[in-house]
């Protein structure tokens, strides 16, 4: 009995290995790819002129504490917006050049499920940016010393969540690029990512606002049923600026406790692992 | 056929729960979110944001800011003079009229542009070229201001997106009572109330409404009549009450007795607010509640004077009533 469940589960062994070898194969293509192009070191490039500065600040003197924490918090959201930067553009592209460049019918040609082409690019375009996003973020660091109330907890914290926002990043500029062009869905997978706060900030406040009060009496709401309702409806929305904790460390505010980091970790994720399911299964349908 | 059916289905269930799950987790954790926010933005004073914007990196950086409220602040600023830009100056050097925040913006006659007047310009032509082209005034002639009401949706943007940016709130609600829009500046101005609530610098915002108060007695169109003497008292007794939890011992600068850096523009709108206190008691006719306040307030802030001249007046009046007592009992 025991002897055909034993070579089922090589079978399946052999299977998930080669998925897995597979997704690299794929992840390491992608990754020399995009190695050879120039968005990077152009993002880079200018990321160095920052931290350059930064480092002549510092010789010079820093004299007050806010003005460390002020350069501090500028190269932080820098780094994070130039990762973001590299996010959009590369994740957009990975699918619509292959289209266009017709390189994806031999890719599929070979024994790669399409699940695992689409993964190993998400993959290989999530490490680059984060290779990116901590490359940057240590290069600000040399340049500038933390200030006393700057936790390394916190520090940690930041660059966790942000990595999580730059996969979620990945996984919807990708999705959004099986629909719509190119350029039009890194736009607006940038715009979401930057702007989704101050969109959902807007919304509830906008509810909250004297002169909903006679749309609220027209439709028999209470003021607190309408903002709970408002609240629900855009929980439904991903809203990565919830990850971005840069101020909180930079502004040498503590860090983030243990249930609220996790939360928010597995919030990042899940929308993320949401994103990429929708990819998965919308490239495995197309019609190539 | 079956099998496409079955996985549609499932991956609508699981589409569904995952919404469910939202729906019911993501306000916890965006309200904790919030409030941990909140402790960074606590810090992020107005003291604060003027050292910023007045540091010199801000001032390379231009117009860049973090937060979409304060960066709003410079703009509106900007509006304010037809487009002329003027180097923001620091703390008490700006003339800083603690019942008026709309005059933070005014009388600053002499106040330097950021593009140099031709006397300082090395730049020749370039110089030139540029106070032709942009909006550009001489730092010693008087500043043109635009009318503040278009420059209201300003304060109402900055608000809406950061409810805890307690500068806009005040600036607004000043401006909108200036402008004699008395109902439309209270209702502003509680709404700021209402939507910070544990925020250390609330007492700023009573400050204001006391002050906003305080015009009633002079201003004819002020809607609540005589009530402006007992809301006024209101406003400021609750500034007065928050102020003090968060004051330091003699209100000294940059000592943290809660949540707060205290800074001398603060120590100002506290004691005005103690002050108001005393002016409205006697107004009121309340010389002992006066004199009760009086001696807290002096023990608290020795060296505020208007404070002192204001207790010793009131306890000469006290004598005076107390000798006019005695001699109609004789």
């Amino acid at each position: 009995m025991n002897e055909p469940l034993a070579h089922e589960r090589s079978a399946c062994e052999r299977l998930a290995l080669s998925s897995v070898a597979s997704v690299l194969a794929v992840a390491r293509l992608t990754w020399l790819d995009f190695l050879r192009r120039k968005d990077f070191y152009v993002v880079a490039v200018f990321m160095l002129l920052f931290v350059l500065a930064t480092a002549v600040v510092r010789i010079i003197g820093i004299d007050k504490a806010s003005t460390a924490r002020f350069l501090m918090s500028a190269g932080l959201s820098l780094s994070h917006f130039f990762a973001a930067f590299l996010a959009a553009s590369f994740s957009a592209r990975c699918f619509p050049e292959e289209f266009d460049r017709g390189t994806l019918m031999p890719l599929l040609a070979k024994p790669i499920s399409r699940a695992a082409a689409l993964t190993g690019k998400i993959v290989a375009c999530f490490l680059l940016v984060v290779a990116g996003y901590v490359l940057f973020v240590g290069a600000n660091l040399l340049a500038l010393p933390m200030t006393p109330g700057q936790e390394w907890t916190a520090l940690a914290q930041v660059v966790c969540l942000q990595t999580i926002g730059l996969a979620l990043l990945c996984t919807t500029a990708m999705t959004l690029s099986l629909y719509l062009p190119t350029l039009v869905s890194a736009l607006i997978a940038m715009t979401w990512h930057f702007g989704a706060g101050l969109v959902v900030n807007l919304v509830k406040q906008s509810v909250a606002l004297d002169h909903a009060e006679g749309l609220r009496a027209a439709e028999g709401l209470r003021a607190a049923e309408w903002r709970a309702m408002t609240e629900r409806l855009l929980s439904c929305l991903p809203d990565a600026t919830l990850l971005s904790h840069t101020e909180v460390f930079a502004g040498a505010a503590g860090h983030l406790s243990g249930p609220l980091f996790l939360g928010l970790a597995v919030y990042g994720l899940a929308w993320a692992l949401l994103f990429y399911v929708w990819a998965v299964r919308r490239f495995s349908r197309m019609r190539l | 056929m079956e099998e496409n059916r079955t996985r549609n289905l499932a991956a609508l269930i699981g589409l569904a729960l995952f919404f469910a799950v939202a729906v019911v987790a993501v306000p916890p954790l965006r309200s904790a979110t919030d409030r941990a926010r909140s402790i960074y933005t606590a810090g992020q004073t107005e003291d604060v944001l003027r050292e910023r914007n007045t540091s010199a990196f801000a001032q390379i950086l231009g117009e860049a800011r973090a937060t979409a409220a304060d960066l709003m602040f410079i703009k509106t600023n900007r509006y304010l003079h037809t487009g002329v830009a003027y180097v923001p100056k620091q703390g008490r050097d700006l003339a800083i009229d603690s019942v008026d925040e709309s005059k933070h913006f005014s009388a600053c006659v002499g106040a330097a542009t950021q593009i140099r007047s031709a006397a300082e310009d090395f730049r020749g032509f370039l110089g030139n070229l540029e106070r032709t082209v942009k909006p550009y005034k001489e730092a010693s002639a008087e500043h043109t201001h635009t009318a503040k009401t278009e420059l209201l949706p300003w304060y109402r943007l900055m608000t809406l997106s950061n409810p805890q940016y307690i500068r806009g709130y005040r600036t607004g609600g000043s401006t909108l009572a200036s402008e004699e829009k008395w109902r439309q500046a209270l209702g502003f101005m509680e709404e700021g109330i209402a939507r910070n609530q544990g925020n250390p610098e609330l007492f700023l915002l009573y400050q204001t409404l006391a002050s906003f108060h305080l015009r009633g007695k002079t201003h004819k169109g002020y809607p609540w009549g005589d009530a402006w003497l007992d809301n006024a008292l209101k406003a400021a007794l609750k500034a007065y009450e928050l102020g003090k939890i968060q004051r330091p011992p003699l209100g000294k600068t940059g000592a943290i007795a809660k949540d707060l850096a205290w800074s001398l523009d603060l120590e100002d709108d506290f004691c005005f607010s103690a002050h108001v206190i005393l002016l409205l008691l006697r107004e009121k006719g309340d010389v002992e509640g006066a004199l009760q306040y009086g001696r807290e307030m002096v023990e608290l802030a020795p060296n505020y004077q208007p404070i002192r001249r204001t207790f010793e007046d009131l306890k000469k009046r006290a004598e005076g009533h107390a000798d006019s007592k005695e001699d109609r009992a004789s």
